[in-house]
């Protein structure tokens, strides 16, 4: 196997035993991007001459860290000290941060090495990366993280950060066939993130398995604990109603094969009927980012609108007019979907739904729908996506798991005994061209 | 409503690019206002005593 086909814990630990140096990782890494980047357009900017620097560096002073010498892919929305931090926007253009983001600073303390900056939407809206999927590179590979969950799909990288407001891991991770871990609101500082709609951007990130997930938030919040999946037979809520009426017939057929397959392994699936708040997501949603958005970028948006994509400029005109009491009330509402979604959710080890309404759209003039992935952000739960297979037009097809709040260690392990049932492939994929 | 500020502020022509995004905020500002708030479940709503207005 060559080293960029390595899993994040696989890389590590080879590592460890001297049978991989960081720098032979990074050459390999390298390579794989210069081999496939020009079909998938996930890198804004790759680090490379300080990125040998450092990885030499690392491989001489043979430190101990837990990251030592491990390249990562970081969201162009995260400050890099001394890196080009774009934002996905030509006014961004030239940006120098003399400041990296908290979770960069993280990173780095633990050994990792900055591999570059992955593509992002316009400040991770809507207005879409160039990025492609790496399963049908004329399809998109969602958004806004694209770039993250490209690179690390086809192995450009063992892990990638991204962040999410509406469903931007969730989706891109899905629409690419990876994992995407989109933890309970504030569990990762979002201190050096470019934010969207503050009361609802979360960070997260990507990795192949579940196991590496599981190894990352162990890092993140200082208490790393060795990997076991789930080990009783899960106590399942199974989502259906809002879900079945968005999700496309590919989708919906792919969620029940999952969960047969889950029932026949043994778990107990129980049909939950959502509240009736629920029916008030989108809206409260739309209304809390449209004018959280809108108040982000008022002052740069008066003085250089002409620079802002087509979407979020009509995004951010539409979050001015709203009326203050009206985003006062969309908080109010939100507060009582959280409250029973808590309320629900007591029942179950975890719920579960179709990670995205559809196999990633053909075309790149827009990266999908948010629609399943926005109850999550709206009410800050974690929530993860899991591979479970391939739908009939080939493209992957994700199973999202939703737990309590700070339940991210439950979260994990449960995804990791579905991971286990569903048997799908975790090695990086080569671009797939459409047969002409 | 939103409509018609944003003309006042933007013009007719900047308003004809960006109507979708007006209408889809719009929609939701009216849903939103639509929502009776129980004080059974809303904890605002929970701090006014209840009586004959």
């Amino acid at each position: 196997m060559k080293p960029y086909q390595l899993s994040l814990k696989e890389a590590i630990e080879a590592i460890k035993k001297g049978e991989l140096t960081p720098l032979t990782l990074t050459e390999s890494l390298l390579e794989r991007i210069d081999k496939i980047e020009p079909k998938i357009h996930a890198w804004v900017t790759i680090n490379r001459d300080q990125l040998l620097k450092e990885v030499n560096h690392e491989s001489k002073t043979g430190s101990t860290e837990l990251l030592n010498g491990i390249p990562v892919g970081v969201k162009d929305i995260y400050s890099t000290k001394n890196l080009r931090t774009t934002m996905g926007s030509p006014i961004y253009r030239d940006f120098i941060p003399n400041d990296d983001a908290e979770i960069v600073s993280i990173l780095k303390k633990k050994g990792a090495i900055i591999l570059g900056k992955t593509e992002t939407t316009e400040f991770a809206l809507h207005d879409p990366a160039p990025t492609t999927n790496p399963w049908n590179i004329t399809h998109t590979p969602g958004g806004s993280s694209s770039g993250s969950a490209a690179a690390v799909s086809t192995g450009m990288c063992p892990l990638a950060f991204g962040s999410q407001t509406g469903g931007s891991i969730i989706r891109p991770a899905s629409y690419c066939g990876i994992v995407g871990l989109k933890p309970t609101y504030d569990l990762l500082s979002r201190k050096g993130v470019y934010p969207l709609s503050w009361s609802l951007d979360h960070v997260g990130f990507m990795t192949r398995n579940v196991e590496d997930a599981n190894f990352m938030v162990g890092i993140l919040l200082g208490e790393v604990k060795s990997w076991k999946v789930w080990n009783k037979l899960p106590r399942i809520g199974v989502l259906r109603g809002y879900f079945k009426e968005k999700a496309t017939p590919l989708i919906w057929e792919g969620y029940e094969k999952a969960i047969t397959k889950l029932w026949g392994e043994g778990a107990d699936m129980i049909d939950v009927e959502l509240p009736e708040s629920f029916k008030h997501v989108q809206d409260a949603h739309r209304v809390i980012m449209s004018v959280e958005t809108a108040s982000v970028h008022e002052d740069l948006f008066k003085e250089k609108r002409p620079e802002y994509g087509e979407y979020i400029q009509g995004y951010i005109s539409s979050g001015l007019l709203v009326p203050a009491t009206t985003y006062l009330r969309a908080q109010r509402v939100r507060e009582i979907i959280i409250n029973d979604i808590i309320n629900l959710i007591g029942d179950y080890d975890c719920l579960i739904c179709p990670s995205t309404t559809d196999t990633a759209p053909k075309g790149l003039s827009w990266t999908g729908s948010p629609a399943f992935n926005i109850p999550w952000s709206l009410t800050g739960l974690p929530s993860i996506t899991v591979p479970t297979g391939l739908a009939r037009d080939k493209l992957p097809i994700g199973l999202q798991i939703i737990v309590g709040p700070f339940k991210e260690w439950d979260l994990l392990r449960i995804a990791g005994w579905c991971e286990e049932k569903f048997e799908f492939q975790h090695r990086p994929i080569d671009p797939v061209e459409p047969v002409k | 409503m939103l409509k018609k500020t944003a003309e006042e502020l933007w013009g007719e022509e900047e308003v004809i690019k960006i109507s979708k995004h007006l209408e889809t905020t719009a929609g939701s500002v009216w849903n939103m206002s639509q929502i009776v708030l129980d004080p059974k479940n809303e904890p605002a709503t929970k701090l006014i005593h209840e009586g004959k207005i």
